[in-house]
Order: structure tokens, then C-alpha cells, then sequence
């Protein structure tokens, strides 16, 4: 069973994404912060992290740069999930070393599942997309 | 002079009466020459003193010229240390209480941003001897545009630098609106997008997965999609609120009524709030004894539920109190809480549109506290129905007071 860790405050998105992807049979963990997802990084390993951008306290893109500076945690797949479409940050996220960037309003659930499997596939190979 | 002439020359031995007609000529030459020259001194001073006075008056109205410019303006020498600060500049560089007229480049340097260290550009100019222009330069609570200039003259054919001078344009509502309106597109499109998608991906998950659905889930899900709805047409009323109240399109329907009232009502509504974080919501007694305002109701209760909505937000396991107070021809309402309370960087920007408190960066936003417009909404109804409102106190850890003000009733009579 592969493991997903979700990183939103928002709790609806939380609980939406938690649904689809214990649909999909996934193991899956969730932390409503930059803080408490690191925490739960080392923790729970998750095989992907889905990472949105805007949170209180320690925001995704710090989060981000966290989990990319930590050689445990370096080669985790992170898509990061955003209502925020800005190229400044969506450029940011790539620069960081984000596997995909989504704008979460953008994309159905079955989509969703779509890119995170084919992230997980892809995982270890070199680039990242943006859809 | 003649008598001084003849005895010193008596003293020195000279038989005056021998030479007497010659040196009676010279001597009275010399007077002449004497009493010429002292006229002629008498007609100099005279002129200086005119010339004195032209040019006393000439920097006089050079500087209450520069006091006049409403931009700033700061001269400095060669080495280089100011010599002149315009009135705008001092009014900028003190901010709203000081009464400083002047200071050195260190100095102005400290106070115009950390990051930003003018000594070190006003020396770069000197050493080019090139203008520079920095666009948006954060001064206090101001936004500058700062114009760096050498100054020349012309010294034996070739142009000596003589100072710099420093030109500084407050441009703060400029800045702050741009701001905001690119603010609102930020926020305004993360606002909307989070409920809407919640609402397309539970009723996506339904639509295809209903069978693998259990009963919890759904209702789970249901009621995800119903709260989503509901905080999407409070964003939108907020938004819409804004824009009305911004552009005067709200027509105040104004009425008499008893404040303590409308407390109630807003202390019924927001009970079970309270419980469910443990607090104790309550209206203070001094809230029955004051006089009848005028105001409009509706959006009165509006503001008072904004303060109290924020005091429990903040507060857990605590207390709100509601409390009231008459002062001349204004009644003043207080919404004092014993929750987390606010660091004073966070003061001065709360009443901002968007503005959640000890938020400086928008991607640490919290999401879930709201919009960030109900205490800009709650000042422009308040501000529009002819009073005030401001924060009273706040200290972290202790909690805060707000307080807002309305006009009292006309009495009958």
C-alpha cells in the first residue's frame, strides 16, 4: 500500500483529498501545517506529498525547501497544490524542486489520482512537469 | 590728524615751523584723503549692510520656498553630512509624532529601512557623480520614491562636486493601492477557488464512486459541500460589501435604537460559537444605561458581530465582554477579549482591507480565518455612520480591546 501524506490547512480540502485517495486504496496521513507536516514527514515516510502552497505558519514553498534540504526526505515526490496560479510561484515551486504543480480548482478527482500515480511512477527519474 | 601729525614729528625732533608750509599742504592732503576714505567706508558698510539684508531676505524665502514643496528635500555637502532638510522631508522622516528638524545620513538611513542604507547610496552618487532613482523605498509607515542627485559647480574650469541632493516623494496611498488591488486578485481568486473546489471534487467523488460511498461518508461529504456553499456567499457578500460601502452605493438607513439590544441579539447568535470553545460571551450591565444612538441597525449589528465574531476566534477558554460607555455626543461600544491578543507590529495595518493580524506574508495566510475584510468592512460602516473605531489595546498572550463609536440620538424636545 503506498502512503500519501496531505499538507493543507484548509480542513475541507484536507478532507476531500484524504477521500479520494483512501478510494484509491492509498495509505494516507495528513498535518494542517509546514511544521506539523515536517513532523509527519519523518514520521510517516510518505512514498508522495501532496503540498499546498498558502498556510499559516510555515508555508508550503518553506516546506518545501525543507524537505528537499533533508537527504531523508530529498527524493519524495512532492506535488504541490495551489488555488494560486501565479507564475512567480508556480516558478518558485519548480526552481524548489517540485514534481508537478497544481491548481487544485483546475482538476477533478480522478484527475488528481491520475497525476499522483503517474508521479509516483516517474519518481527518481529527472524533470518535472507542470500541469 | 593734523595735531597728531605735527606732535609726533615734534617728538621726533623735527623743527616744525621750518617746514611748516609744506607739511601744513601735505597735512591737509592727508585730511582730505582721510575725510574722503571715510566716507567712502561710511557708503560701503552702507552698501553692505543693504546687499547684507537683500541676501538674508533671498535664503529666507529659498527656504520657506523649500518648506513649501511638498516633496522632501535633503542637501548635503561633500563629506557627506546634511546641511538642509526641508520641512516635507522632516515631516516624513519624523512620521506622525516626532518634532526632530534634523539629523545626520546614519540617522535618516535608520529610519528609512533596515535594508536600505542611504549613507552608502548618497556616497555612490558622490563617487559617480550619477542621479539615481529608487522607485518604492519603505520609510516608517510610508512609501518613498527617493531621487538621488550630485551636485557641481564649476571651479577653475572644471565641475567640483559641492553635495548631493536628495529628493523624496511620499507615494504611500499610490503604493498601498496598487497593493491592495493586486492583493484582491490574489485573494480573491484563492478565496472563491478553495469552497468551489471542495464542492467539485465531493460531488465529482459522489457522482462516480457513490457504490464504494459509506453512509458517514456521504454525510461527511454532504455537509463539505453545504458548508463550502455557505462560505462562498459570505466571501461573496463580504466582496460585494466592499465594493458598495468603498464607492458609497450602501444607503445608511439610519433609525434610533438602543445599543444594548442589538448586543443581545448578536450574544444569542454567536452562543453556541462560544461554547464550543469553551468561552464566556457576555454583555457588561453599563450597556442598559446608554442613551439611544442613531445609526443604521442592521449594520450596526454587522460591526458588533465582526468584533465579537474575532474576540472568540482568538480566544479560548476565556471571555468576551460587551460593554458600553456614554462620552458627550457619542456612545462608545468595547469588545474586550482574554485571547491571544497581538504583537504590536501587527496594529497598524489591522484595519487594512485583507489584513489578518501578524500576517505580513500572503502565502502564510490562514485560509481559514475569513477574508481579512471584516474589520475593513466594520470601519467603513462605522466610519460611515459618523463614528470611529479602533483597537483600544492589545497585548499577546493578555488579549484586546476594540471599541467603536456612534453618534447619540437627538433627544425629543
Amino acid at each position: 500500500m503506498q502512503k500519501i501524506l496531505i499538507v493543507d490547512d484548509d480542513p475541507q480540502m484536507q478532507k476531500l483529498y484524504d477521500r479520494i485517495f483512501e478510494m484509491e486504496e492509498f495509505q494516507v496521513d495528513t498535518a494542517d501545517d509546514g511544521r506539523s507536516g515536517m513532523d509527519k514527514v519523518r514520521l510517516f515516510r510518505p512514498d508522495v506529498i501532496l503540498l499546498d502552497i498558502m498556510m499559516k505558519n510555515v508555508s508550503g514553498l518553506e516546506m518545501l525547501s525543507q524537505i528537499k534540504a533533508d537527504s531523508a526526505s530529498r527524493e519524495i515526490p512532492v506535488v504541490v497544490l495551489s488555488n494560486v496560479s501565479d507564475p512567480k510561484i508556480v516558478n518558485e515551486a519548480r526552481v524548489k524542486g517540485a514534481s508537478q504543480y497544481v491548481v487544485k480548482s483546475e482538476k477533478e478527482p480522478a484527475d488528481m489520482v491520475a497525476i499522483v500515480k503517474d508521479v509516483l511512477a516517474n519518481s527518481g527519474a529527472a524533470g518535472a512537469g507542470y500541469m | 590728524v593734523q595735531d597728531l601729525l605735527r606732535s609726533q614729528l615734534e617728538d621726533a625732533g623735527v623743527n616744525v615751523a621750518e617746514v611748516s608750509e609744506p607739511v601744513a599742504k601735505l597735512l591737509s592732503e592727508v585730511a582730505k584723503t582721510y575725510a574722503s576714505m571715510q566716507a567712502e567706508q561710511a557708503q560701503s558698510q552702507k552698501t553692505i549692510k543693504l546687499r547684507s539684508d537683500q541676501l538674508i531676505s533671498s535664503v529666507g524665502q529659498a527656504y520657506s520656498f523649500l518648506d513649501q514643496l511638498h516633496l522632501g528635500l535633503v542637501m548635503c555637502d561633500v563629506f557627506p553630512q546634511v546641511v538642509l532638510t526641508n520641512y516635507a522631508a522632516q515631516s516624513m522622516l519624523n512620521g506622525k509624532s516626532g518634532k526632530k528638524k534634523s539629523w545626520t545620513l546614519e540617522e535618516m538611513s535608520g529610519i528609512i529601512h533596515q535594508d536600505w542604507n542611504l549613507a552608502d547610496k548618497v556616497k555612490t552618487c558622490l563617487r559617480e557623480m550619477l542621479p539615481m532613482e529608487f522607485k518604492e523605498v519603505p520609510c516608517g509607515e510610508l512609501v518613498l520614491r527617493l531621487f538621488i542627485a550630485p551636485m557641481s559647480n564649476k571651479i577653475n574650469e572644471v565641475q567640483q562636486p559641492i553635495g548631493v541632493i536628495i529628493l523624496m516623494e511620499n507615494i504611500t496611498e499610490q503604493a498601498v493601492m496598487a497593493r491592495s488591488k493586486d492583493e484582491f486578485f490574489f485573494i480573491a481568486s484563492h478565496e472563491l477557488r478553495t469552497p468551489l473546489t471542495a464542492i467539485r471534487g465531493n460531488s465529482s467523488l459522489i457522482l462516480e464512486k457513490r457504490d464504494k460511498i459509506s453512509a458517514d461518508m456521504m454525510n461527511g461529504m454532504l455537509h463539505d459541500i453545504h458548508n463550502s456553499a455557505v462560505r462562498l456567499i459570505d466571501i461573496v457578500n463580504d466582496f460585494l460589501d466592499v465594493s458598495a460601502l468603498e464607492t458609497g452605493k450602501i444607503e445608511m438607513r439610519t433609525e434610533d435604537f438602543e445599543l444594548g439590544d442589538v448586543v443581545e441579539e448578536v450574544l444569542r447568535d454567536l452562543g453556541s460559537v462560544a461554547a464550543d470553545k469553551g468561552n464566556k460571551l457576555s454583555a457588561d450591565s453599563s450597556l442598559a444605561a446608554l442613551p439611544l444612538v442613531i445609526a443604521d441597525r442592521q449594520r450596526t449589528k454587522q460591526v458588533i458581530y465582526n468584533l465579537v465574531g474575532n474576540a472568540l476566534k482568538f480566544t479560548e477558554h476565556g471571555q468576551v465582554v460587551v460593554s458600553g460607555k456614554s462620552v458627550g455626543s457619542l456612545v462608545q461600544c468595547f469588545v474586550q477579549d482574554t485571547g491571544q491578543g497581538m504583537s504590536k507590529e501587527s496594529h497598524r495595518l489591522l484595519f487594512r482591507k485583507f489584513q489578518q493580524a501578524g500576517d505580513t506574508n500572503l502565502l502564510s495566510r490562514d485560509s481559514t480565518r475569513g477574508t481579512g475584510l471584516g474589520l475593513y468592512i466594520s470601519k467603513l460602516i462605522v466610519e460611515q455612520s459618523g463614528g470611529t473605531i479602533r483597537l483600544e489595546s492589545s497585548e499577546p498572550g493578555k488579549g484586546s480591546v476594540f471599541c467603536f463609536t456612534l453618534p447619540v440620538a437627538h433627544q425629543p424636545g
